[in-house]
């Protein structure tokens, strides 16, 4: 009977082992690779954390940056704006300043009747602008024995000064008129402010 | 020999290069991401100083009411300034036959800011020629104004003279 023989393949060993230790580290490295280990370890769980942190400010600085343009936009805008509007509130105050500092003679002359009763007659009217103060003169003929008791009252919008009674100049006296003897020329000044 | 310094070598190289991948995280993060975050983070401070200015100014421009009707109201005025003149008074009282203004004069002074008018009227129209003439010309100043009865008329005429200073 022949038998089967299996040859086992010879192995040549090019590169043996070899007989002493190329190196040995010291015991002490062991816990220097832990060390390193470790540091590793938490040196990439410090980068994780922060780079999830860093992409959260990322797309808060993406927001940032379109929310910068728009304000920057709208701030320009408002600028303009404002500058524009002051300018007209100040053209339109500086009018409304001027129309109201500005004499309108309606109130005065609707009110100069009141002053002059029946028995009297006005000659001469003079309505004059002195500063902020508005002066009434008033050229009057009136009968010698009236007592006249004037309206202090002053007009709508005004706050009356003083209220004199002078000697009337000769040019508001009127003209080539017969005096009669029983009147007397008198002349009413009153100043008046604006409120 | 040899082969014992080579291994030495490689042991320290591969030492080093453990230690330099233990630091990269932390090198990464101290000198990449933290200069990056600092300036986005004053990118985001400046938006938000931004929107405050935005809604300070908006807070500022809403102070303004009625804008529209205001400029409206200063063109007006403006047109009203300009068009005031002597010349203009006397056509807009000599234009309207209710008014029965006669001997209606204008003199205008040197300094063409300043002039006179006088006139002739009835009593009865001379109240509302003059609140007529002053809602017409609202920026002529009225320095004052004498009125005497017209000693041809005197019942029913008033003579008035009125010095005025232009806008």
């Amino acid at each position: 009977m022949k038998t089967f023989t299996k040859k086992l393949p010879v192995i040549t060993d090019l590169q043996p082992e070899p007989q002493d230790v190329v190196l040995r580290l010291p015991p002490w490295m062991k816990y220097l690779f832990i060390l390193l280990y470790i540091v590793t370890l938490s040196g990439m769980a410090l980068l994780l954390r922060e780079s999830i942190d860093e992409f959260e400010l990322y797309q808060e600085r993406v927001q940032a940056e379109h929310i910068i343009a728009d304000t920057t936009r709208q701030i320009n805008a408002l600028q303009a704006r404002l500058t524009e509007d002051q300018a007209i509130q100040k053209d339109y105050d500086n009018y409304k300043i001027r129309q109201k500092q500005n004499t309108r003679p309606g109130v005065i002359l609707n009110w100069i009747p009141s002053l002059i009763s029946k028995l009297e007659r006005a000659h001469t009217i003079t309505v004059e602008q002195k500063g902020d103060v508005t002066e009434v003169r008033i050229a009057l003929e009136k009968p010698i024995a009236e007592n006249t008791s004037r309206i202090t009252n002053a007009p709508p919008g005004y706050a009356l000064v003083s209220s004199i009674e002078e000697t009337p100049q000769y040019s508001e006296l009127p003209q080539g008129q017969k005096a009669n003897p029983n009147n007397e020329f008198t002349a009413l000044v009153l100043q008046l402010k604006k409120q | 020999m040899n082969t014992n310094i080579r291994a030495q070598i490689a042991a320290i190289l591969g030492i080093l290069l453990l230690a330099s991948i233990t630091v990269a995280p932390w090198m990464v993060e101290s000198h990449w991401l933290k200069p990056r975050e600092v300036k986005w983070k004053a990118i985001i401070k400046h938006k938000d100083a931004l929107v405050a200015t935005e809604l300070a100014l908006d807070k500022a421009a809403m102070a303004y009411q009625n804008i529209p009707e205001k400029k409206e109201a200063n063109q007006s005025f403006q047109h009203n300034r300009e068009s005031t003149s002597l010349d203009s008074i006397q056509s807009y009282v000599g234009s309207n036959p209710k008014y029965m203004v006669f001997n209606f004069k204008t003199s205008l002074a040197q300094d063409n800011k300043s002039g006179k008018i006088s006139f002739t009227a009835s009593y009865n129209a001379l109240g509302q020629m003059l609140t007529d003439v002053w809602n017409n010309y609202q920026f002529l100043v009225l320095n004052s104004m004498i009125m005497k009865p017209n000693p041809n008329h005197p019942e029913e005429e008033v003579m008035v003279s009125a010095s005025v200073t232009l806008p």
